[in-house]
């Protein structure tokens, strides 16, 4: 009789959980696509596709559904477990167990690329250089020293992104005077001069809350924050928010510090300098034909020059930096012009296309003995 | 009885279901260590101190401190810059947002006038129009009837105006009864010039000459 374990493996490793989980897979994909419409890509990749559990409305009626990093997880078991594990393995059929460990290392790179990639954009005019680049969605609150020795303490959007409604959060640090606190956050807000006596406000200042923008670039984070002094003393409340024209200046223990809410930031090991910026229009429109950006990349002294066009990135210790826009859009001849790179840090950059020639060569050498196979019978079948 | 046969069962998602329930009920205060600190990026721009919060956030009329660059708003404050207009009594410049040159407040913020610039053709003039129309729940145009529109001068060249009362469905997605849209379309050369104006039906009626005006007013930066 077989045990309760062997029970649970036989039905994660057996084509119907297998065929069930893709199923659902593409019922996913086909309802998040949809979704996109109304809610912009970045908010249904969230809901649908990094998600343990999505609750779809169909109209009025909430139909629970499992997320596709959920559905992909139970797939990877369920290939490993019934593609490899289970598999007979023999010299007569390596095709399938090849291509079955083609397609596990596809997961495998979806699951690094989502929890170890960072993605943004470097904007730079002509002459300008930057050794950092910013995210387009995620935000970061940093504490920098101003009159000390330079450093900045950052806490991710990850850290205070819950701190909605009553929740409120205290970010501490041995180096620093005072502690931070941070409460009512929002993903979408612009300051507003508040009524008099509202609870809350700061300095005649409230933030009012926006609806969500489906392009979720568009939308500007803020939230509420007050400093509070190790040794005691006054707390000082302060607003921040994604647009505001300077960072927040508070003075503890006479010192300066700037505390600012921004798209979060990451550096690279290197320093790109825009020497200049090319593009080409059609005629008579502006509508640019191609565009290409002439950079310096300078690290540890040595700088070699590179051009970066459409399709032609630029991939330097781990980094890509992808020509991905240009500006202003109305420049004249001689109005300077600005180059964004869409630049992508991603461990598994390459892994899918090392998947999918595995996969082609697990399938290639098993069609290949079918075929084989296949003509050796008919050939017996003639022979009299 | 029957449903305590599978006794385990209940115990495991209880033990899984509670702590859930607890963690996502919590609404107190959590404390969390600073653990990423780095060097401060070369050139970076020193903050002002001790300027208000208003001014900081762009409430106030005060240009002592030019805004922060923001992903999108650098094209746009240059684009800005390439118009000038007369901005009607009543109305109130909103905080710059992406995609937009300039955006205008009035009747205590209820009705919202934006100004944006879009290179190229930018889908049509009259794709545009209906897609303003089709916002306000309304069916499109023929190419016909577009160009039978009022229009107005704007940087010397006829645009098509639109008065829409409707229902509202803007970026949201949510659709707000009762509201009225005021339109204007301005091809250029290689950009098309949008002013659209939106709010409570009464409100906007008191605004027409306001924002017919404001679009008259609108010419190059450098005149």
């Amino acid at each position: 009789m077989a045990t309760p374990l062997k029970k649970t493996l036989n039905f994660l490793a057996s084509y119907g959980f297998g065929a069930s989980l893709l199923i659902l897979l593409l019922a996913l994909t086909f309802l998040g696509t949809l979704q996109q419409t109304q809610h912009g890509i970045y908010e249904v990749q969230k809901r649908y596709f990094e998600s343990f559990v999505v609750v779809h409305w169909l109209g009025p009626l909430p139909l629970p559904l499992p997320g596709a990093y959920l559905l992909l997880g139970l797939l990877f078991i369920n290939i490993l477990l019934g593609g490899i594990v289970r598999a007979p393995k023999s010299w007569r059929r390596p095709g399938m167990l090849i291509a079955h460990g083609g397609i596990l290392f596809m997961v495998f790179a979806g699951f690094v690329t989502y929890h170890f990639s960072t993605n943004g954009h470097m904007t730079l005019y002509e002459g300008e250089q930057s050794n950092e680049y910013q995210s387009f969605y995620e935000w970061e609150i940093i504490i920098a020293e101003m009159d000390g020795e330079g450093r900045e303490f950052v806490i991710p959007e990850r850290d205070f992104d819950h701190l909605r409604g009553g929740r409120s959060g205290v970010f501490h640090v041995e180096a620093l005077p005072f502690e931070l606190q941070v409460r009512g956050f929002q993903r979408n807000c612009a300051p507003r001069a508040a009524p008099d006596g509202l609870g809350g406000a700061v300095d005649g200042v409230m933030l009012a809350a926006l609806p969500k923008d489906p392009t979720a670039e568009r939308n500007i984070a803020g939230a509420y924050a007050t400093v509070l002094p190790k040794g005691g003393g006054a707390p000082v409340d302060g607003v921040l928010w994604g647009l505001a024209r300077a960072p927040w200046t508070v003075q503890v223990g006479g010192r300066t510090y700037a505390i600012d809410l921004r798209h979060r930031r990451w550096r690279v090991p290197f320093t790109i300098t825009l020497d200049r910026f090319v593009r080409e229009l059609h005629p008579r429109t502006g509508i640019p034909a191609s565009f290409m950006s002439i950079v310096t990349l300078t690290q540890h002294g040595a700088s070699r020059k590179v051009e970066i066009k459409m399709n032609e990135p630029l991939r330097h210790e781990g980094y890509t930096f992808f020509q991905a826009s240009w500006g202003p859009q109305n420049a004249g001849p001689n109005t300077p012009l600005f180059s964004q790179f869409a630049v992508v840090n991603n461990p598994a950059d390459q892994w899918p296309l090392y998947s999918c020639i595995v996969v082609t060569i697990g399938l290639l050498i098993h069609f290949t003995q079918r075929l084989l196979r296949h003509l050796r019978a008919e050939q017996r079948r003639r022979t009299p | 009885m029957k449903m305590w046969r599978h006794w385990r069962i209940h115990a495991g998602m209880l033990t899984i279901m509670l702590p859930l329930a607890v963690v996502g009920c919590g609404s107190g205060e959590s404390r969390k260590e600073i653990r990423e600190v780095r060097d401060a990026a070369a050139g970076s721009p020193a903050a002002p101190v001790g300027i208000s919060t208003a001014e900081r956030l762009g409430l106030s009329q005060t240009e002592a401190h030019p805004p922060t660059m923001g992903m999108m708003g650098m094209a746009g404050s240059e684009a800005a810059a390439a118009f000038k207009w007369t901005t009607p009594e009543g109305w109130e410049r909103a905080p710059d947002r992406a995609m937009r040159l300039a955006t205008y407040l009035s009747h205590n913020g209820t009705v919202e006038c934006v100004v944006s610039l879009l290179s190229g053709g930018a889908g049509g003039v009259g794709a545009n129009l209906n897609r303003w129309r089709a916002q306000m729940g309304q069916p499109p145009l023929s190419d016909d009837a577009i160009a039978e529109l009022p229009t107005l001068n704007i940087l010397g060249r006829k645009s098509p105006m639109i008065d829409i009362s409707g229902d509202y469905t803007g970026m949201s997605g949510d659709s707000v009864p009762g509201q009225r849209m005021l339109g204007a379309v301005c091809p250029l050369q290689d950009q098309v010039l949008f002013i659209k104006m939106v709010g409570p039906e009464a409100a906007v009626a008191a605004e027409v000459d306001h924002f017919r005006a404001f679009c008259n007013s609108i010419t190059p930066g450098n005149s």
